[in-house]
């Protein structure tokens, strides 16, 4: 999948008219709007043959228009916020016309009033989705015997260990068969983990609280937008974004 | 540098947040301000050092062992030096380099003795000497017809001055030996601190320790076991030795030292004693005092060419007499009237002194009619009696007198009252202090003078009667 990360500074060039990399994104970000629209109609939608996705996708643009850095919101939860919302109207006209014939004229998008009503919705949605993220998180990490306390405590003080765990932590969400094993038995594979990274094993034993919750977070981080875009995860030179 | 961070979690007065760096942190809430997971709050940078709790009870605990060192010493600090006196009692004062006493100790019985009846642990120096011999002048180890020597030993590290000057030492000796009125032969002699710790192996007082080496090396035989059980004065009947000579180190290597000494004055000052025989050679005695040599015989000379037909007597008796070093009243009147001559070999020290005496004995009579000093004059009034006959002549002799600081006209009146009215006080105090009217009689006797010095009651000394004080 795309990264989570950096996703700003493309956003920025594709408002400033670069018309190819809107294309390039639109296309690379299709995985997600399908997932998101799949979550909101709760069914499996189909390109090509449901209004929904092309509707989503058409709000997914839209987003890339509107999103303002400003707002504190990531760009894939305003994204999926704006598709959420327009999926909503959709349903809504749907049922209007299904119900009186009629077709409401006032589009929200040309009053002004409605736009900035809208506005405030989408912040306090975000507000609340935010809210809802991590809490999820939370209750995810109480499965793994960690606390939000626990974290605190053991969250490396030191900028070099802190890079080195969450790199580990990385390591470990990218590689399918570390993350299932973790899953299962709850606990680290530190052996495993010590050979990729050439940490000590003091130094993964003492994180370990640590790397488990980031490792969590990394791994589900299109479920866990905001957290995991408010992170600036330090990218490994070498290494590029795995793609699923 | 200010970063932000999205509340994970709010708890009662703190919130925990993640920064965009990965870390979380506790960080206390402001009251009042509404916080809710999600938003995004600045963290305030910290204004307290890292572990400073922790900083504040290794401080505190530092603060209490400190106060707590300081308040309650827990170890005394070591002597820095030690002072032997032999008397018979032996006594060992350990001295800090703050002239304290922290440590006294009796090397025989009678020693041991007198430290139980004084208490002199934190006293000064001088102080605590002054008291253990005046103890001593009270419990007779010291009474004037026995041949009394005073040892003392001063530890003195190799090539620094002594701790405490000798001079002071020989002063706190020699005050409650003079005002006891005992004839006291008092030797002060700077050690080396391995000097004692050699005594202590052998379980003697440095003082006699130090006897008995020196008595090897003469070639004179002192046994330890003699030397431990009596009294120096005995030692040196029996042996026919003269301790001072013994310690000097007499002969012609003595006297070369002393030629030395007098040459380069400062440096004989750490390694040169106090002998000081206040029994035979009172005329010709000698004190070294950092090196100076005093002559009492040059004054007595002065004495007689300035006083003719009264001279006669005043010579004789003061051959005979005590004198002390230091108390120069005997000389005063003829000192100050021909001061030129003869202050050429005195200290400024003894000068002074004689100042003060001079005027005490103009200012202090109206002190002394106190009802307390009763006892005090009738001590002199016995005297006084006696010396009726001869009044003529102690007209100028009295205020010559050594022992007592008053007019003559003083005198004279208490007898008086003596005579008229307090004869009950008198032969209660008879009684009680008969001996040493027996002494001073048969002092009287053998050298037919009848105004011996007087012994100041001890109880007394605190009135400072001495004027250099």
């Amino acid at each position: 999948m795309f990264p989570v990360q950096d996703l700003d500074n493309t956003v920025k060039n594709i408002k400033q008219g670069d018309q190819l990399a809107r294309e390039d994104f639109l296309e690379s970000c299709k995985p997600f709007v399908f997932r998101a629209a799949c979550k909101f109609c709760k069914r499996v939608l189909d390109w090509g043959r449901d209004d929904e996705l092309a509707i989503a996708l058409i709000a997914f643009n839209e987003a890339i228009d509107r999103f303002r850095e400003d707002r504190g919101v990531p760009f894939l939860a305003f994204a999926r916020l704006v598709m959420i919302s327009r999926l909503k109207d959709y349903y809504r006209r749907e049922n209007r016309v299904a119900a009186a014939g009629l077709s409401l004229q006032a589009d929200s998008q040309n009053n002004l009033e409605c736009a900035r009503s809208w506005e405030a919705y989408l912040e306090e949605e975000a507000f609340r989705e935010r809210e809802e993220e991590i809490k999820e998180y939370e209750v995810l990490l109480s499965g793994y015997g960690v606390s939000f306390e626990d974290l605190v405590k053991c969250s490396p003080r030191h900028r070099d260990t802190r890079r080195s765990l969450l790199l580990a932590a990385r390591e470990l969400a990218d590689r399918n068969q570390l993350f299932s094993e973790l899953k299962a038995k709850k606990k680290l594979p530190l052996m495993e983990l010590e050979k990729l990274t050439g940490l000590s094993r003091k130094t993964l034993e003492r994180g370990r609280k640590y790397i488990i919750a980031m490792a969590l977070l990394i791994n589900s981080r299109e479920d866990y937008l905001y957290l995991s875009s408010y992170l600036k995860l330090p990218s490994p030179a070498e290494k590029g974004v795995p793609e699923k | 540098m200010k970063t932000q961070g999205m509340i994970v979690k709010v708890k009662s007065n703190s919130c925990i947040v993640l920064t965009p760096e990965g870390d979380y942190r506790e960080v206390p809430l402001l009251e009042g301000s509404r916080a809710r997971v999600g938003q995004e709050i600045e963290i305030p940078q910290r204004k307290t050092l890292p572990y400073f709790r922790f900083l504040m009870v290794a401080a505190s605990l530092l603060v209490v062992v400190v106060l707590a060192g300081r308040f309650f010493p827990l170890a005394p600090p070591p002597a820095a030096a030690y002072l032997t006196i032999d008397i018979n009692p032996s006594v060992e004062l350990g001295v800090t380099s703050s002239e304290k006493v922290i440590s006294a100790r009796g090397l025989n019985s009678d020693g041991e003795q007198i430290l139980a009846k004084v208490a002199v642990r934190g006293l000064k120096l001088q102080d605590a000497v002054a008291r253990i011999v005046s103890q001593a002048v009270t419990d007779q180890f010291l009474c004037d017809l026995d041949d009394n020597i005073i040892l003392a030993t001063l530890t003195v590290e190799e090539d620094q001055d002594p701790l405490v000057e000798l001079d002071v030492v020989y002063e706190a000796i020699e005050k409650p030996v003079k005002s006891g009125g005992i004839l006291a032969e008092i030797i002060i002699e700077p050690v080396t601190p391995k000097m004692r710790e050699d005594a202590t192996k052998t379980g003697l007082s440095t003082g006699k320790f130090l006897v008995l080496k020196k008595s090897g090396e003469k070639g004179v035989p002192v046994s330890a076991d003699e030397l431990g059980g009596s009294s120096l004065g005995n030692l040196e009947k029996a042996n026919e030795i003269s301790i001072i000579e013994l310690i000097r180190g007499n002969g012609k290597d003595a006297e070369e030292k002393n030629v030395e000494a007098v040459k380069n004055a400062k440096p004989g000052k750490a390694r040169s004693g106090i002998y000081y025989d206040g029994r035979k050679k009172a005329p010709d005695f000698e004190i070294i005092t950092g090196g100076k040599t005093i002559k009492a015989g040059a004054e007595h000379e002065q004495d007689k060419n300035k006083s003719e037909s009264p001279g006669k007597s005043d010579v004789k008796r003061r051959d005979n007499s005590k004198f002390v070093p230091g108390n120069n009243d005997y000389f005063s009147d003829n000192k100050n009237n021909n001061s030129d001559n003869k202050n050429k070999d005195k200290d400024n020290k003894n000068n002074n002194r004689n100042d003060n005496k001079n005027k005490d004995n103009k200012t202090n009579d109206s002190d002394k009619n106190n009802n307390n000093k009763n006892k005090n004059y009738n001590d002199r009034s016995i005297k006084d009696i006696k010396n009726n006959d001869k009044k003529d002549e102690k007209n100028y002799n009295d205020s010559n007198y050594g022992w007592n600081n008053k007019d003559k006209s003083n005198n004279v009146k208490n007898n008086h009252n003596d005579n008229n009215g307090d004869n009950n006080t008198r032969s209660k105090w008879e009684e009680k202090e008969s001996w040493i009217r027996q002494k001073t009689e048969s002092t009287e006797n053998e050298t037919g003078f009848p105004g011996t010095p007087l012994r100041w009651p001890l109880e007394f000394r605190h009135l400072n009667l001495h004027p250099s004080k």
